[in-house]
């Protein structure tokens, strides 16, 4: 089987150490949502003890799957700048491979919340003209990182504008 | 910056030029549209209540205010940009160069003609709405206008190569004959039957109602003839009945592309390509050639058995809603091979289309097409077995039907790339292609779905500027995983340059 996203393939770095948990918690917390309505309406329409028979198990499968994705998301996202421009790997069962090369960059966009900002952490938004494409974003780089990578994909002003 | 039109028209400069004097008359017409139909429902209905009397009192405001706006509005042409100030209290004055103007596009509906005028829109494809519209300007003074603009458009460092460049040649012209195979082809007639029903609902919404009552009643008087003559004569009714309806609705699709399409050219020059058709409503615009984006060519059953094709293109155009700049342009609606080549040739280099090699995906690929809807007939069979007994089991005659389809399919898949061009197809009954300049490409995907693993497969996609919703993607899917390694490496080494 050949593995689109080889996380041993050194050339391709991650995302920094200190985004882990915050990008677990946040991969986590949409899975945990259908608990609550599989919680209340077992419970209420089911008499007695059968209501947990569906909650449980429900909750359960919530929880590894949120678990299961909240890792990956981390892990399973990776990404190289050369010469040409800026790869994007992400997805544990879905794989993808993004390429968006420097000449197509149309400007680029650093975030960083109030929770990203105390851990020193930013957000990468590249803009390109794109249809799918036309904000490519990731989160989790090292504030200093986002910063090279985004003087490194800057457009240049001088470049041709041949592609629109 | 001397420009050689400034010989011929040496006062322009200074001359500030005022609309048609009738526009008021199209301002007002442009803002009764809303309430026409209200107005219909009262004048022909004559079911109106107090608040659409209401209505009828904003009108007597409306009318001032268009005639103001026709004296407020000027413009001036300068040597290089057109200025149009307008406002009554709020004013506005808006500079257009004419090297920035992508597209100006003469509208004519049916009154515009009568009163041989034209709204004028220039839009520089940079905003939300089109920078400038003229409602109305006379015909010769637009086209005047439409000339002035388009004399400007100069690609830099080939000043001198305009002359030549503004030949136009004819690409293509659509004959009725061919209009009225497009009609057969296409389904458009459905809208007009649709927008009808709905338009009777409007006015008077027992009307349709009154007809189905009709129509069932007559059924129901004629059910015991029709019951007398067996089986036979009820499935002739049915089918006879079927036929008017598709006879009508094929007649109504004919209507709508001759409507819509009379007198389709098609034409080029350097710049860009040309486009005028209406039989009724007149449409004029342009596209320019370096906004051309990924290129689409269809091809039905029906097409197929005409030997026809529909070929579109996406288009560059900020996020233009407005109908000329619109990201989806149909270059040819109906259209022979020779047309399409001659079209796509005209844009891209010679020998680009039509494509004679093609990539075949991986061996399996049919298996991919075959697996997913075969497995999904089964819990259905299932489901058909419990509820009608074993004559649910017939829904398996499908499995058949599934494997030569997705056998066909996969034949006829395929990608070609050349370096400048990638292309892709698909499709058994109905085909398509899709293709696109390397240098159009703005990023180049690789994607794995688990399944795509299982077979070691890979899709690659290709992301253009406004790639329609719906139009097929730039993607080739089931290729081998390392072929589509290559192909996404090739390329992108290749936009990146």
């Amino acid at each position: 089987m050949t593995e689109l996203n080889d996380l041993n393939d050194p050339e391709w770095q991650g995302l920094d150490p200190a985004a882990r948990r915050l990008m677990f918690v946040f991969g986590v917390w949409p899975f945990l949502i259908p608990i609550v309505p599989a919680t209340l309406v077992p419970l209420t329409l089911l008499p007695g003890a059968w209501g947990l028979a569906v909650t449980v198990p429900v909750a359960l499968a919530c929880l590894a799957a949120g678990i299961t994705f909240g890792r990956n998301r981390w892990l399973y996202t990776r990404w190289r700048l050369d010469n040409h421009g800026f790869r994007l790997r992400k997805g544990r069962w879905w794989q993808k491979e993004v390429f968006i090369p420097r000449t197509r960059v149309q400007h680029l966009d650093i975030h960083n919340g109030p929770m990203e900002r105390s851990r020193g952490l930013a957000t990468l938004v590249i803009h390109s003209a794109g249809t799918q494409s036309h904000a490519l974003k990731q989160e989790g780089f090292r504030l200093e990182t986002a910063q090279a990578l985004r003087d490194a994909l800057i457009p240049q002003v001088q470049r041709d504008d041949h592609a629109l | 910056m001397t420009m050689p039109s400034d010989a011929d028209t040496p006062n322009l400069e200074s001359a500030e030029l005022r609309l048609h004097p009738l526009s008021w008359l199209f301002e007002l017409f442009n803002v009764l549209k809303q309430f026409i139909v209200p107005l219909l429902v009262l004048l022909v209905g004559g079911r109106g209540n107090q608040y659409e009397l209401w209505g009828l009192a904003g009108i007597g405001i409306m009318v001032p205010v268009a005639v103001a706006r026709y004296f407020t509005f000027r413009y001036r042409i300068g040597n290089d940009r057109v200025v149009i100030r307008s406002g009554l209290l709020h004013k506005t004055v808006r500079d257009i160069a004419f090297t920035r103007v992508q597209n100006v596009t003469l509208h004519q509906s049916l009154l515009h003609r009568l009163m041989d005028v034209a709204e004028v829109r220039l839009e520089t494809g940079g905003g939300e709405k089109e920078e400038g519209r003229m409602r109305v300007l006379g015909f010769a003074a637009a086209q005047q206008l439409q000339r002035t603009i388009r004399s400007h458009e100069t690609l830099p460092g080939t000043a001198m190569a305009t002359d030549s460049g503004h030949d136009e040649d004819v690409l293509l012209q659509l004959s009725t004959r061919e209009l009225i195979k497009h009609g057969l082809i296409s389904n458009k007639g459905m809208l007009i039957v649709a927008a009808g029903f709905g338009g009777l609902m409007q006015m008077n919404w027992e009307l349709p109602q009154r007809a189905m009552e009709q129509a069932g009643r007559w059924l129901w008087d004629h059910s015991g003839d029709l019951a007398q003559n067996s089986m036979v004569s009820y499935v002739m009714g049915a089918a006879s009945l079927l036929l008017v309806a598709f006879v009508l609705l094929r007649i109504f699709s004919i209507v709508q592309a001759l409507l819509h399409y009379h007198g389709f050219t098609l034409s080029g020059n350097q710049h860009r390509l040309s486009i005028q058709r209406g039989l009724l409503n007149r449409f004029n615009g342009s596209l320019p050639r370096t906004r051309i984006q990924a290129w689409t060519v269809r091809q039905g059953w029906l097409q197929r058995r005409f030997q026809r094709y529909g070929l579109s293109v996406d288009a560059a155009a900020g996020k233009t809603k407005s109908e000329a700049l619109d990201s989806n342009w149909q270059l040819a609606p109906i259209a022979d091979a020779e047309s399409v080549t001659r079209i796509a040739e005209h844009v891209l280099p010679p020998g680009s289309w039509p494509i004679i090699e093609w990539n075949p995906l991986h061996p399996k690929a049919w298996q991919r097409e075959f697996k997913k809807p075969a497995l999904l007939l089964l819990p259905a069979t299932a489901l058909c077995v419990y509820a009608a007994g074993p004559y649910g089991l017939l829904l398996l005659l499908g499995i058949p039907w599934l494997y030569l389809k997705s056998k066909l399919w996969a034949k006829h898949a395929g990608y070609s790339f050349n370096g400048a061009l990638f292309a892709v197809r698909e499709g058994w009954i109905g085909k398509h292609w899709r293709f696109a300049e390397t240098a159009k490409v703005q990023a180049a995907y690789i994607k794995q779905s688990p399944f795509d693993r299982r077979y070691g497969m890979a899709s690659v996609f290709l992301d253009t500027v406004n790639a329609g919703n719906f139009e097929p993607p730039l993607a080739v899917r089931y290729l081998p995983v390392q072929e589509a390694q290559a192909l996404q490496r090739e390329i992108s080494a290749i936009i990146a340059r």
